[in-house]
């Protein structure tokens, strides 16, 4: 079309190429700023998927915890410290337990997390942990490497495509600090201009505050940083306001093989590397087993086969085990403080019933 | 359609295909061919079902055809019936998807006649953009009767004018005359165009994606429940949705804009500091242009616009300006909009016609306190009806009408977060930085270290301060 503007090459026409060379390098400069104070935002919006496989590597554990959210919320290391196995007192725990986990998540998590091999590693195991359903974005994102995401091409073929594009998603990420830390810049300013001028953002300076206390609770040695409200929450004061979601995704869909697979690389990497496995079969509330009747035949029938086929120890935590009611729950399935309470006791007994040289 | 850096990053991606693709291919028919495969290919992804692309698909052969055999008519009388088969197959594409519905429902309400609305009604979607292109086609086959422009040969070229898809789910509404000349050779972009079309890009973004959004989360929790808050907070969410509003769809236009130019395709202005307007006659000059020049020049002037006396002259202003509210939404409430619309624009012809001559007035006029108390009054009386289209029920709508006309019924809540004034504050002083110099983007005359500045910031505020989940743009749905 007819342009009666300069054109490129000639000094107007370089000119205007001058604003666009400004902004990329403007918004490198900023990138930089940005990187450079990556701890400020970290602490605003921690990132436990990050923060507590570094934190477990750092240190040798004689046990290691690990599963999806009710382990987060539900296992306290620091009852479970001390307990003893096969005669010996396990010193050190970690709670390498991730929000949102399926058994892939917990596969990478263990094989990026655990440095020195622990004497025994309990997985807290529940139903939704091996819904194929289910994929979650972080483990790509976050806990996967290059070589990770070729091994679930092969083993996973059919979410080859959803992996590729979250792996791909959490590199660039990362390439663009500005865009990474986003929310803990947000979560900052927030809590800045409410500091300097109070009720300015106040939902927003709170979020920051929270974000702030989860990367505290984050820093414990021993990783157990259960969320304020699923400790003090309650499945029957959920009910009696009429708060229990009418969906529960996460076990919705539930077909089991894909992420089993990477049960069995768990368990071939602890018996390559003389590691103990417990897995723990986590208790769940009543509802939810009623709602997914068949999803929990089937999680349990599977649980059952890798039992007999691969010799690894079941502890089945169910609510008439264990003593749990809904009281005890803080939701359809997380535990709240007192039920958490009452799991890790329950499983820390358990453990120190076994003896030397039996599982 | 959500509005989120996944929706942002994958259009990006797409833009960036199909714009190497279009650079990289020789030849003018492949270049139209891949550019308009891309635009149904956009069309399709976006919709709610990919086999509305049938809807655009028929509209545009039909169109087309309709072109070319109202050029070759012999007689006034055989172009007329071309021309009707055009605007019937268009206008009855938009009568069933969107005025069905209200049209059947309202027939259903009326008391002692016994009849329920059928089932299936419910499950009529709107195709995505269908406000807009069915009026594109409008416009080519009118222009093409009345010897404005010539029928098109190629049918791509055609397709592509109806489809093109920076435009093609939210406007501007694109005339043919203004698209179609600049299609005789594929166009390659001008440094200018590069540059500006950047500067669009980064506005519109900004536009939606941080003011827009952002203020969005006030106005639809004040709006959900009004008798929640105090009068202050109302009028603050009147404010709030007035700035979104225009941030939102001209957020779009300038996307749409920025994005064309990039091929080097210039698109028609279609928002122009709407806010400053002195005059609600002013205001339709410069809100969403190129809808309020279609009516005008298809809808008003077909009616015989001034040249049937006054009587007629009121007639057709409502008339057009109330189908212009029923082209926003098929409900009352976009009805009584535009009737609203209608009144103010001819009591301001009225008041124009009685007393536009006396010198005094024109002195008054050119003095800047008149200029300051008709733009604040303007921009009242178009608050007013915005919120006859945002409000939820009548009962909210009048409570907030009350309140922004000075009514204060006290003792609810006061919730005005100070970033709200500061959002609604920077949209005023975009039209005063911009709108009040020479009525354009004032960023583009800054010097370039200055520019790219203002650019960076765009993209700090966007990326850090947007919000999470943003909504879809609110003229996606008319």
């Amino acid at each position: 079309m007819a342009e009666e503007a300069p054109e490129c090459g000639t000094p107007s026409g370089r000119a205007r190429f001058r604003v666009v060379l400004y902004l990329v390098l403007g918004l490198a400069a900023v990138d930089a700023a940005v990187a450079a104070r990556s701890r400020v935002w970290r602490a605003y919006d921690p990132d436990e998927y990050r923060e507590k496989p570094r934190a477990c590597r750092s240190r040798a554990n004689d046990l290691v915890i690990v599963g999806g959210s009710p382990v987060c919320e539900g296992l306290d290391t620091a009852r479970l410290a001390g307990a003893s196995w096969r005669g010996k007192t396990l010193e050190t725990a970690y709670n390498l337990g991730l929000s949102g986990a399926t058994t892939s998540e917990v596969w990478h998590a263990v094989a990026h997390g655990v440095g020195a091999p622990p004497r025994l590693l309990v997985y807290g195991i529940t139903a939704s942990d091996l819904n194929d359903g289910r994929d979650e974005p972080e483990g790509p994102r976050v806990l996967m490497t290059a070589g990770d995401v070729a091994v679930w091409l092969r083993l996973r073929p059919e979410a080859a495509e959803w992996c590729l594009r979250h792996y791909t998603r959490g590199r660039f990420n990362r390439a663009w600090s500005l865009f990474h830390f986003r929310n803990g810049i947000r979560l900052w300013a927030a809590d800045c201009v409410e500091r300097l001028r109070p009720g300015t953002c106040p939902e927003a300076a709170e979020e920051a505050r929270e974000g702030l206390r989860y990367a505290d609770a984050l820093r414990r040695p021993d990783g157990y940083a259960p969320r304020p409200d699923f400790q003090a929450g309650s499945l029957v004061h959920m009910r009696a306001v009429g708060k229990v979601p009418e969906r529960f995704p996460f076990l919705e869909k539930y077909r089991v093989g894909g992420h089993l697979r990477y049960l069995h690389r768990l368990l071939d990497w602890a018996e390559a590397g003389g590691v103990d496995v417990v897995l723990v079969d986590m208790p769940v509330s009543a509802e939810l087993e009623r709602r997914f009747e068949a999803a929990f035949a089937t999680y349990r029938a599977t649980l059952a086969e890798v039992e007999r086929t691969r010799g690894v120890t079941v502890l089945r935590a169910s609510r008439a085990a264990v003593g749990l009611d809904d009281e005890d729950f803080a939701d359809l399935i997380h535990l709240n403080a007192r039920g958490a309470d009452r799991l890790s006791d329950w499983v820390r007994g358990h453990l120190s019933e076994s003896r030397e040289g039996t599982p | 359609m959500t509005f989120d850096s996944k929706a942002v990053f994958s259009f990006l991606a797409f833009l960036a295909v199909v714009l190497t693709a279009y650079y990289g291919l020789r030849g003018r028919a492949s270049k139209y061919r891949m550019l308009l495969g891309a635009s149904w290919l956009f069309y399709m992804v976006l919709s709610p079902s990919p086999l509305f692309l049938g809807v655009i698909l028929f509209t545009t052969v039909v169109d087309y055809y309709a072109g070319l055999l109202i050029e070759a008519a012999p007689t006034p009388a055989a172009k007329r019936r071309w021309l009707w088969v055009s605007v019937a197959s268009n206008l009855g594409f938009l009568g069933l998807f969107k005025y069905l519905k209200f049209v059947l429902r309202n027939v259903a309400s009326v008391p002692g006649l016994g009849w329920e609305t059928p089932a299936w009604v419910d499950h009529i979607v709107l195709p995505l953009g269908i406000s807009f292109h069915t009026f594109q086609g409008i416009s080519y086959t009118l222009d093409v009767s009345r010897g404005k422009i010539r029928a098109v040969r190629s049918f791509t070229d055609f397709a592509l004018f109806v489809a093109f898809f920076p435009q093609l789910v939210a406007g501007p509404i694109v005339r043919a005359v203004e698209f179609l000349p600049q299609m005789g050779t594929p166009p390659r972009a001008t440094s200018r165009q590069l540059v500006e079309g950047l500067h669009w890009f980064l506005i519109g973004l900004f536009k939606k994606g941080f003011l827009a959004d952002r203020l969005a989360q006030y106005v639809d929790a004040v709006f959900h429940d009004p008798s929640a808050y105090d009068a202050v907070s109302q009028r603050w969410a009147v404010l709030a949705y007035a700035a979104q509003i225009y941030c939102d769809f001209s957020g779009y236009s300038d996307l749409a804009i920025g994005c064309a130019k990039w091929f080097g395709f210039e698109l028609p202005r279609n928002f122009d500091f709407p806010y400053l307007a002195a005059s609600i006659t002013e205001f339709w000059k410069r809100w969403h242009i190129s809808l309020s020049t279609w009516m005008r020049d298809y809808v008003y002037i077909s009616l015989g616009g001034n040249r049937r006396g006054s009587l007629r002259t009121y007639f057709n202003l409502l008339l057009t300006l109330t189908l212009c509210g029923l082209w926003h939404g098929a409900s009352w409430n976009y009805v009584l909009w535009g009737f609203y619309n209608g009144v103010l624009l001819a009591l301001h012809r009225l008041y124009d016609q009685a007393l536009g001559d006396r010198p005094w007035l024109a002195n008054l006029r050119a003095t800047a306190a008149f200029r300051l108390l008709a733009v604040l009054g303007t921009f009242a009386l178009v608050a007013v009806g915005l919120v006859m289209v945002r409000a939820e029920n009548w009962e909210s709508c009048w409570r907030i009408e009350r309140a922004w006309l000075g009514w204060d019924e006290g003792g609810a809540t006061r919730w005005v977060p100070a970033w709200v004034p500061l959002l609604v504050g920077m949209v005023a002083l975009g039209h005063a930085f911009s709108g009040l110099r020479e009525r354009r983007c004032g960023v583009l005359d800054l010097p370039p270290l200055l520019r790219a500045a203002a650019y960076v910031a765009v993209v700090v505020l966007l990326v850090a301060f947007g919000p999470g989940a943003t909504k879809a743009f609110i003229y996606f749905q008319f």
